[in-house]
């Protein structure tokens, strides 16, 4: 009995293992061994030893991919982590009315990014919604090219992840808001703290293992943006390919009849290597202690088992 | 709706919000309405569109929302050209059946990295942290050529099966079973209660606002994706909605008139669940949330 | 997964023909009389035709496969359609898992590839009478170096013919007698219009692609090797180039894919593009208030060849159904029903070529009709516009890197040099 019970938390958490390891770490490692080999569709891969890491260090698209995931992390990063909050503090008054609010606000997070696409690349064009709208109010007297701009594209392509996003975070926020202390505003109002006072001290703090999931999840998915930037530049990446993001150059470099999958994976390596620093943070900071525990655990097993069989 | 605006409700809104002005309605009605035209607005061109008749020109400029040569017949090609309800069908199959594996299973190991020891834990979440940073683009042949092995080729099981747990899921719901006080868990350990019943009556009820959000959030997994379905399945027969919507696309790429009929058709029935659901979704949200 | 340009052309083009059009499909030639005993052939077979499925065609495939039926009692052909974009993924996901349906729709790049790792049946060492029934430049299409045979019975053809948006050329005094006759007049036809509306009218309506230069006349492929870095192919970019400082080139351009012009042609952003003749029933459609404004010209340059083929599986179970199959989907009075529906297009077979009539008759829309005519005259010295080793990846990165030119960032020569250095080196 007692030992059954020692077993319980492998059997729950067993299929979820499993169906990581099957359906995520297993095609991997194969990515992994692919990369070193000059592997084509529809024919027997020869090992090639690093000759396809050796080709990143030569391939100039390689540096602009990284350059433009890097730079669109980083705007989208900190905006999808504080305006999503702002939208949930918003919608979380019970107002009359706001839960159709709140409906309307879903809607970008259901839509498909291809549709929603389309429409962006209608309002942003050079003679599209916005672009009329500025030179209407007058900030601008000639149009600005959101789209063939490679440092415009990447913030149209942001944007457009944000509004996209904005919903599905609010969310997460809303279902965090709802465990804050309502004393806490009311002890900060009686201190004589003002709205932002009290969302630094209070709200903010109160989020912060939510905020800390969510920043987790957008920089995963920020380092491996695909579709925003591809609809935008109609999957050129831009003028020469420079607003192509990895994952994208991964798609061009691998798909098709004629992929370099060799190659390819060597990328899928390489974007797993550049986003496993940030994440290991966020991941750390988040549930470091599970982490640091589970090491030591680890370290004691293997001292134990060196200590019996050094004793046998 | 409108019963449910009483004056209690009203009441406590404004307790909650403490003194809030005449100002403060304006400025958070402002903010909510901009934000409703930010968030509906493309969806409703889309609309317009899709009643549009041959003789209105859909490139011209400002946007007209207002059809002048209305007409349902871009309905009619979509369904003339795609089986939509049975499409429909099918995906729906798919995105219950994610929505039922990925609650029940998340919560399961949530539950246990979230809230109990066990030796390897920091590896094994490690593990399921990692996927996160794995393109599912670039694994895509590998996972096909699994799927084809268990013989799940052309088939829905192979659509569900590599979503049916997903590690953003067990994430979210670990973040909430850690989040239980565990006072609470050692308390009905001690009352003698099995696994099985902890789970059911203590750790449930505390989960299950994030269970709500991991439950949509699956359901609109399974209704949005594209690629897999498209890799798995061969038959045009068990096509998902997604495949055949970008199948009309393909084939009326140069008419969006059916294209945004088809969109239309493809993001009704969703929204039209959310709005049925969100009630006890919001609610689920905010009360499932650990009370001190 | 979004356009994959080039790859679809034909496909796009041709649904967007058959979307244009309202009418009734066409009825398929009943079986020939002649031939060998049908009564022999039994068994079941796949038929995947490529973005084909819809009101237009949907009724003619069907016939199609009854007639075939029909006159073979104990066959089964069952039909499957996939869609327009993820083709190539598809096509490999099938020829991965053994699963390539037994007849199927090919692009002459496609098979290649199939081809080459022998997935395709060699239709010459099938049966050497039938593949000289075909359009000889289209069969050239499906035969690829250092691999013997044909690996498609060619099915249907097109080309590019020039349309102008006279509405907009007016506003700068242009009439049809103005309209240019060589590459080097539609330049100085841009700047001068550029000029005179002050950017608003813009004439240039894409950035160069590979196809560009081989229609100007550039020799792409030397000896296996690539060799496209010539002084003419340079002084072709720096007209692109200049053409962008005057303002006769919108900017969306430099990021648009293969369709991107005939879109801003159909916005009314710029007046000039290259199409498919098929264009002129996509404008009634879409833009019907440009329809009566626009005129159509022959292609300038070399015109480029497109072409669709049926192939038939190497690994097909039942490969002499599938061989049958495919001769008689694409025999002379199927193709020639197939091309009355799909208008602006042409048959592989010679015998429908000699009399065009047989399928342009039924044309209503007189920019169509006009078109079509201009289209047939030219798909005579229609030729394929890339050489088959060159792929859609090295295509993707001459228009990026041509772009930058284009734009100015680099020199048109270093442009080159360097989309001849990423082609080389990503050939097999």
């Amino acid at each position: 009995m007692k030992s059954l019970r020692g077993l319980t938390p492998y059997l729950l958490a067993f299929p979820a293992v499993l169906w990581v390891l099957v359906f995520s770490i297993w095609p991997f490692l194969n990515t992994v061994v692919l990369s070193f080999t000059d592997a084509r569709p529809l024919r027997t891969p020869e090992p090639v030893g690093l000759a396809n890491y050796a080709k990143l260090f030569r391939d100039e698209q390689f540096g602009y991919a990284v350059t433009t995931s890097l730079t669109y992390t980083l705007i989208a990063v900190p905006l999808l982590t504080f305006l999503p909050l702002l939208l949930a503090l918003l919608v979380k008054a019970k107002l009359p009315g706001i839960s159709f609010f709140r409906t309307t606000f879903y809607f970008p997070v259901i839509a498909s990014v291809v549709v929603v696409g389309i429409i962006w690349m209608w309002m942003f064009d050079s003679q599209g919604l916005v672009n009329q709208t500025l030179q209407m109010l007058g900030i601008t007297d000639r149009p600005v090219n959101f789209l063939v701009d490679r440092w415009l594209i990447i913030l149209t392509a942001a944007l457009l992840t944000i509004w996209k996003g904005l919903g599905y975070y609010m969310v997460v926020y809303l279902a965090a808001l709802g465990s804050i202390d309502k004393e806490l505003y009311e002890a900060a109002a009686l201190d004589g703290a003002g709205p932002i006072r009290r969302f630094w001290s209070v709200t903010v703090p109160g989020v912060r293992g939510a905020m800390l999931l969510v920043t987790a999840l957008i920089t995963a998915a920020a380092m491996r943006v695909f579709s925003e930037l591809f609809v935008l530049t109609n999957g050129s990446g831009g003028p020469g390919g420079h607003a192509m993001s990895l994952v994208m150059q991964i798609k061009q470099v691998g798909s098709g009849l004629a992929g370099q999958i060799g190659y390819a994976s060597a990328l899928s390596v390489a974007l797993f290597v550049l986003t496993i620093g940030p994440m290991l943070f966020v991941g750390w900071v988040q549930q470091g202690d599970n982490v640091r525990e589970g090491i030591r655990n680890w370290q004691k097993a293997r001292a134990f088992k060196k200590s019996q069989r050094v004793a046998a | 709706m409108s019963a449910r605006v009483d004056m209690p409700e009203y009441r406590v809104s404004f307790r909650e919000k403490w003194q809030m002005g005449q100002g403060e309605m304006v400025l958070r009605y402002g903010s909510l309405i901009l934000m409703l035209l930010i968030s509906v607005g493309p969806f409703v061109w889309q609309l317009a569109t899709s009643f549009k008749g041959p003789a209105d020109d859909i490139y011209s400029f400002p946007p007209s929302f207002v059809p002048t040569d209305f007409t349902t017949d871009n309905y009619g090609q979509v369904m003339r050209t795609i089986p939509v309800i049975k499409y429909a069908w099918h995906s729906l199959i798919v995105a219950t059946t994610l929505v039922v594996t990925n609650v029940f299973f998340a919560t399961l190991a949530g539950y246990a990295f979230g809230a109990l020891r066990f030796r390897f834990k920091g590896l094994l979440m490690a593990l399921v942290l990692s996927t996160l940073l794995l393109p599912a683009e670039v694994t895509l042949t590998s996972q096909y050529l699994t799927i084809k092995s268990l013989g799940f080729a052309d088939s829905l099981v192979g659509v569900i099966l590599p979503g049916a747990i997903g590690a953003i899921n067990v994430l979210l719901m670990t973040a909430a079973a850690a989040a239980i006080p565990p006072s609470i868990l050692e308390a009905a350990t001690i009352d003698g209660a099995s696994t099985w019943q902890r789970i059911r009556h203590v750790v449930w009820p505390n989960v299950r606002g994030m269970a709500s959000v991991v439950g949509l959030m699956s359901f609109i997994q399974g209704w949005d994706d594209f690629l897999w379905p498209l890799v798995v399945l061969s038959d045009p027969e068990k096509y998902t909605l997604t495949v055949g919507m970008q199948y009309l696309q393909s084939n009326f790429g140069s008419d969006p008139r059916v294209v945004a009929a088809g969109t239309v058709i493809a993001l009704v029935p969703i929204i039209v669940l959310f709005a049925l659901m969100q009630k006890q979704f919001f609610k689920g949200v905010e009360s499932g949330a650990v009370k001190g | 997964m979004v356009n994959k340009g080039l790859r679809l052309v034909l496909a796009a083009g041709l649904s967007l023909t058959l979307a244009a059009c309202t009418g009734g499909g066409g009825t398929p030639a009943p079986a020939p009389e002649s031939g060998e005993a049908g009564g022999a052939l039994s068994g079941e077979i796949t038929f995947q035709t490529w973005s084909l499925k819809n009101d237009r065609f949907t009724p003619y495939f069907e016939s199609v496969i009854d007639a075939f039926e029909t006159e073979h009692p104990d066959v089964t052909v069952n039909w499957m359609d996939q869609p327009g974009d993820g083709y190539e993924d598809k096509i490999l996901q099938q020829a991965n898992s053994n699963t390539l349906p037994d007849v199927i729709n090919l692009p002459p790049e496609f098979a290649y590839k199939l081809a080459q790792v022998d997935q395709l049946t060699d239709l010459r060492a099938a049966d050497a009478a039938t593949v000289d029934l075909y359009v000889p430049g289209a069969v050239t299409a499906y035969e690829y170096p250092e691999i013997e045979g044909v690996y498609a019975y060619p099915w249907y053809l097109g080309t590019d013919l020039n349309f102008w948006n006279m509405e907009l050329l007016g506003k700068a005094g242009i009439t049809e007698a103005d309209l240019p006759t060589t590459i080097d007049g539609i330049f100085e036809l841009a700047s001068k219009v550029a000029k005179e509306t002050n950017g608003e009218v813009k004439i240039i309506s894409e950035s160069p692609k590979m196809g560009t230069l081989n229609n100007a006349g550039v020799e792409l492929i030397k000896d296996g090797q690539f060799a496209f870095n010539t002084p003419d192919a340079v002084a072709l970019i720096d007209k692109y180039h200049q053409a962008f400082l005057d303002g006769a080139l919108p900017a969306e351009a430099l990021s648009g894919n293969y369709l991107g012009n005939s879109a801003l042609f159909k916005q009314g952003k710029v007046a000039y593009t290259t199409a498919s003749a098929g264009f002129a029933s996509e404008l009634e459609k879409e833009a019907p208030t440009l329809l009566a404004n626009t005129v159509a010209t022959a292609r300038i340059g070399n015109p480029p060849l497109f072409v669709q083929g049926i192939s038939v599986a190497k690994t097909s179970k039942n490969p002499t159904v599938a061989l049958e199959f495919a001769k008689f989907v694409t025999n002379n009075d199927n193709q020639i029903e197939f091309l009355k529906i799909a208008q602006g297009f042409f048959p592989g077979t010679q015998a429908a070529n000699d009399n065009p009539e047989s399928f342009t008759s039924v044309i209503e829309n007189a920019l169509q009709k006009d078109a079509t005519e201009k289209a047939a005259s030219s798909i005579k010295n229609a030729k394929p516009e890339y050489p088959i080793q060159f792929t859609y990846a090295m295509d993707t990165y001459f228009k990026q890197q041509v772009a930058l030119a284009v734009r100015g960032d680099i020199s048109s020569q270093e442009a080159l040099d360097k989309a001849l250095q990423n082609a080389n080196d990503s050939m097999e």
